[in-house]
C-alpha cells in the first residue's frame, strides 16, 4: 500500500547497527532499523523496524511505527503505530491508525482532505486553537460516527 | 539431466535477490543509503554501508564501506575495508583493503595498508601506506 504514495519506489536503509546524526532529506522510501538522532525529511515513505528508533523530527508520506520514535512527526499521508510501536511527540497526519498495544505520548492534528470535504467544512477560523479533537468533534454531523473518516480510509 | 537441473538453479538464484525494492519491512544487516538522499551528519557503526547519495559528515565504521560511482561525499572515511567508486572529499583511512575504482573521485589524504585502483582514478593527496 505504501508504494503508492512513495515518490520512486527507491528505498534506503538504516541497519540495526548502524547510528546516524544528523538530517536526511531526499526523494526515497526509508526504512529504519538502527538509530537516528537529527531530523528526516523525505519525498518518500518512513518506516521505523522494531529495532529502530528515531530520536528526530520526521516528515513523510506516509509513516509506519513499529519501533520507537521521540520527535514530532507529520505523515502527509498516513501515520500507523503499530502495537509494538512507541510514540512520544505530536502527530499530525491526514489519517492515523494507533494499534492496541502501541504507545503514544503527545497531541495528534488531523490534516484537511483538500478535495474529498468539502463545503460542509468551514475554513478554520483564526481564533480557534491546534486542539483539533475539539473542532473534528463539532464538524462532524451527528449521524456519521466518529470513526468514520478512519474507517474509510483503510 | 544434469541440464535441467542446471537451467533450473540459474533462474532460481536470481530470484532471492531482488526483494530490496518490494518495499516490505524486511530487517536487514547492511545498510543501504540511497541515490535519493542528501544526509548532513555523521554514521557510525558495525553493519556493512552502502552508499549512492550525498553525505556531509564523516562516516565511522566497523565493518566494509561501499561508496557507489553516484555518491558524492564530504567528510573523513574510516572502515577496515572500503570501495571507493564515487566522489569523495576528505580522507580516507582503512586498516585493511582499499579498492579505488577507477570512476572515483578524491581530494584528500589516503592511509591503508592495502591499495589497488582502477585505470581512470583521480586522486589528489597523500597516499600513505604503513602496516
Amino acid at each position: 500500500m505504501n508504494e503508492k504514495t512513495a515518490g520512486s519506489g527507491r528505498t534506503s536503509v538504516v541497519s540495526e547497527q548502524v547510528v546516524l546524526e544528523g538530517e536526511i532529506h531526499g526523494e526515497e522510501n526509508l526504512h529504519v532499523f538502527g538509530r537516528i538522532r537529527g531530523a528526516i525529511r523525505i519525498d518518500g515513505d518512513v518506516l521505523v523496524g522494531r529495532t529502530g528508533v528515531v530520536e528526530a523530527d520526521v516528515e513523510a508520506a506516509n509513516i509506519t511505527v513499529e519501533g520507537t520514535i521521540r520527535g514530532n512527526v507529520l505523515a502527509r499521508e498516513h501515520l500507523e503505530i503499530q502495537s509494538s510501536g512507541t510514540m512520544i511527540g505530536d502527530i499530525a497526519a491526514r489519517s492515523i491508525d494507533i494499534k492496541e498495544g502501541s504507545s503514544f505520548e503527545g497531541r495528534s492534528r488531523m490534516l484537511r482532505q483538500p478535495a474529498s470535504q468539502p463545503s460542509v467544512a468551514q475554513p478554520p477560523t483564526a481564533a480557534e486553537p491546534p486542539e483539533q479533537s475539539k473542532t473534528a468533534a463539532s464538524e462532524v454531523p451527528e449521524e456519521t460516527p466518529p470513526k468514520s473518516e478512519a474507517g474509510g480510509e483503510a | 539431466m544434469a541440464w535441467f537441473k542446471k537451467a533450473k538453479t540459474d533462474r532460481q538464484s536470481p530470484e532471492p535477490r531482488p526483494p530490496q525494492e518490494s518495499g516490505i519491512a524486511v530487517s536487514t544487516n547492511t545498510t543501504h543509503l540511497g541515490p535519493g538522499l542528501r544526509i548532513r551528519g555523521n554514521v557510525a557503526g558495525k553493519d556493512p554501508i552502502r552508499i549512492e547519495g550525498r553525505l556531509e559528515g564523516d562516516i565511522l565504521l566497523e565493518s566494509e564501506l561501499v561508496i557507489l560511482p553516484a555518491a558524492r561525499l564530504q567528510g573523513n572515511l574510516k572502515a577496515p575495508r572500503m570501495t571507493v567508486g564515487g566522489t569523495v572529499e576528505g580522507e580516507i583511512e582503512s586498516s585493511g583493503n582499499l579498492h579505488i575504482q577507477g570512476s572515483a573521485v578524491i581530494s584528500g589524504n589516503i592511509r591503508t595498508p592495502k591499495l589497488k585502483i582502477g585505470e581512470g582514478a583521480v586522486i589528489n593527496g597523500r597516499i600513505s601506506m604503513d602496516s
